[in-house]
């Protein structure tokens, strides 16, 4: 099954328990008893569809997404009521305005309305239809905005070449309506992927202070190495830079178009199918993976990172229902010329969008900050990392808590 | 069935051994595909290790879709056999068939060991040829494990069965 056989976790409401199994049934238990109050069928597992994520209660419903985006899956996040289980809405990645619920005079990129069927115009004929950008990962939710947010996966298939376009809404960082499921804004972070960017890692939602303002963030560390802080009831993108210095397929984001800006040596879409790129950093995992944590204390985020990148060659694959389709073979290694290890541990500042060194002096990321950390390290394990040279003094540890930072949520 | 069943393993392990060293022999390409002298497509690895298009692709095949049963590099694992010993015994008919049609084999303790049919995936059934290729050059040790360093250029064959299979 898509993709390895994981679940990220039950919740809990209404005197219930909340479980989405992996053959997509969704299960409502009595929380004291265990007893069975209604279940839902969320997809066809014969097609490829299945489940990893956790399940997210909100108000009077339980939001659910689905897996399967290496099986030609086309993603959606699905809401039922808590009640009885009966479906309240689903919105697809792609696909018809009807079936996105997306708004074409209303919903937003980057302050602009999309526009009329915005997630079949960048498709070419009905690749749409086994699009990929499923929702495997984590939702949050700003109960003030009545917003949920979340991030769609990979476009399918992994092999570029068999899907011009900029493949909307794929990669995207999803905000919307809990009541209708309705997407008051969008923003694709990697357009016609190339590398298997999944954009489902958490959206962390953050009350931080810009150029003396109070904003309403929303921070998201995603897999193609950018951080990206955004106003999360406007949809503005405020922030996008590289939080791993070795990140190479991109050269920057154009904050006015949001567009990442892709360096043709590490494009595998201009390279070609049966062409082996080298060299491209991040690998498909990404830059990161899970649990990063905000600290309103300090203000600070602070992140395991992944350092690790690929080679990868793109080939031509045919859909079958029910089996896999990829298109790719990847080779995984460590960053080359760097330190040897597979990830860092950074404290990231938002505003100003830099990893917070040791030597830093900065109010945000002073060396009070990193003090503890250093302490929680064992000794032979701090000289070995003391020994990188990275160069913006990212530094890495085994451990991820800073003890002035307990209050990171 | 054929004939050649009926042998004793030691007897089949050394014909085979003779017949492997006259295929290799009398192997021939056309159009960048490599044929045993019984037309059945076989590998080709030059000296500086450069393999023919179809046992690189069978190589990629493989890890997409075979990999995840019969282990990295046709060496199987602890419930799907090793391919690159299977392709030594069992000739491209059977392997062909095989995975197409798939098979249940019932073993002493009662167990079933099942192959599914995979003549409906088109990823797999496009390349059987190919994956057979990969296997015997593995089964041969002429190519070692990971994948081919150089590959002969694509025949422009393999391009337009590429695009008809659908």
């Amino acid at each position: 099954m898509c993709c390895d056989t994981v679940n990220r976790g039950v919740a809990y409401a209404d005197g219930k328990i909340f479980l989405h199994q992996a053959d997509t049934k969704v299960v409502a238990l009595d929380a004291k008893t265990g007893e069975e109050k209604w279940s839902a069928v969320n997809g066809d597992p014969s097609k490829g569809e299945t489940n990893t994520a956790t399940v997210l209660p909100v108000k009077d419903k339980v939001i659910v997404g689905i897996s399967g985006g290496e099986f030609g899956v086309r993603g959606h996040v699905t809401a039922y009521n808590i009640k009885d289980g009966s479906m309240a809405w689903r919105a697809y990645s792609m696909g018809p305005d009807s079936d996105t619920l997306i708004d074409p005079a209303k919903t937003t990129h980057l302050g602009q309305p999309v526009g009329k069927d915005s997630g079949t115009n960048t498709w070419e004929g009905d690749q749409w239809k086994i699009g990929g950008g499923t929702t495997w990962g984590w939702y949050s939710y700003d109960p003030e905005a009545n917003l949920m947010y979340y991030g769609s996966g990979n476009p399918s298939t992994w092999n570029p070449v068999q899907r011009p376009g900029d493949n909307r809404w794929s990669m995207t960082i999803f905000a919307r309506d809990v009541d209708t499921g309705m997407a008051k804004w969008v923003y694709q972070m990697t357009p016609h992927d190339e590398w298997d960017y999944d954009g489902v890692n958490e959206m962390i939602l953050a009350d931080i202070k810009m150029k003396g303002a109070d904003r309403k963030a929303l921070v998201h560390f995603d897999r193609n190495g950018f951080a990206y802080t955004m106003d999360r009831v406007s949809g503005e993108l405020l922030v996008a830079e590289k939080y791993d210095p070795v990140v190479n397929w991109a050269t920057h984001v154009d904050m006015k178009t949001g567009r990442p800006q892709v360096v043709s040596q590490y494009s595998t879409e201009q390279n070609g199918e049966d062409v082996n790129t080298k060299g491209i950093c991040p690998a498909a995992l990404g830059t990161k993976d899970q649990q990063p944590a905000f600290s309103p204390k300090s203000g600070v985020f602070y992140v395991p990172t992944n350092h690790v990148c690929m080679d990868y060659e793109p080939f031509r694959v045919s859909y079958t229902a029910g089996q896999p389709y990829v298109g790719a073979t990847l080779s995984m290694y460590p960053a080359p010329g760097s330190h040897g290890g597979m990830g860092n541990f950074i404290a990231w500042d938002a505003v100003k969008a830099r990893s917070c060194g040791p030597s830093l002096s900065s109010s945000r990321c002073g060396r009070a900050l990193w003090q503890p950390l250093a302490m929680s390290c064992s000794t032979a394990r701090w000289k070995a990392i003391s020994r990188q040279s990275m160069p913006t003094r990212v530094r890495s540890c085994t451990s991820s808590r800073p003890r002035r930072a307990s209050s990171a949520t | 069935m054929r004939p050649g069943l009926i042998f004793t393993a030691a007897a089949t392990a050394a014909a085979l051994t003779l017949a492997s060293v006259q295929a290799s022999a009398e192997k021939r390409e056309e159009d960048g595909k490599w044929l045993d002298e019984n037309d059945v497509i076989t590998y080709n690895v030059q000296k500086d290790g450069t393999v023919d298009w179809f046992t690189y692709n069978g190589f990629r095949r493989y890890h997409s879709e075979c990999h995840v049963c019969h282990g990295p590099d046709g060496l199987g694992s602890t419930y799907a056999p090793a391919l690159a010993d299977s392709v030594k015994t069992i000739g491209y008919d059977k392997f062909a068939e095989t995975i197409m049609s798939g098979r249940t084999v019932h073993k002493a303790d009662g167990s079933e060991s099942v192959m599914p049919a995979f003549g409906d995936n088109m990823n797999i059934a496009c390349y059987v040829e190919d994956i057979y290729a990969y296997l015997m050059a593995r089964a041969s040790g002429e190519l070692g494990r990971g994948r081919p360093a150089k590959r002969a250029d694509k025949p422009d064959s393999a391009k337009e069965a590429e695009s008809a299979c659908r």
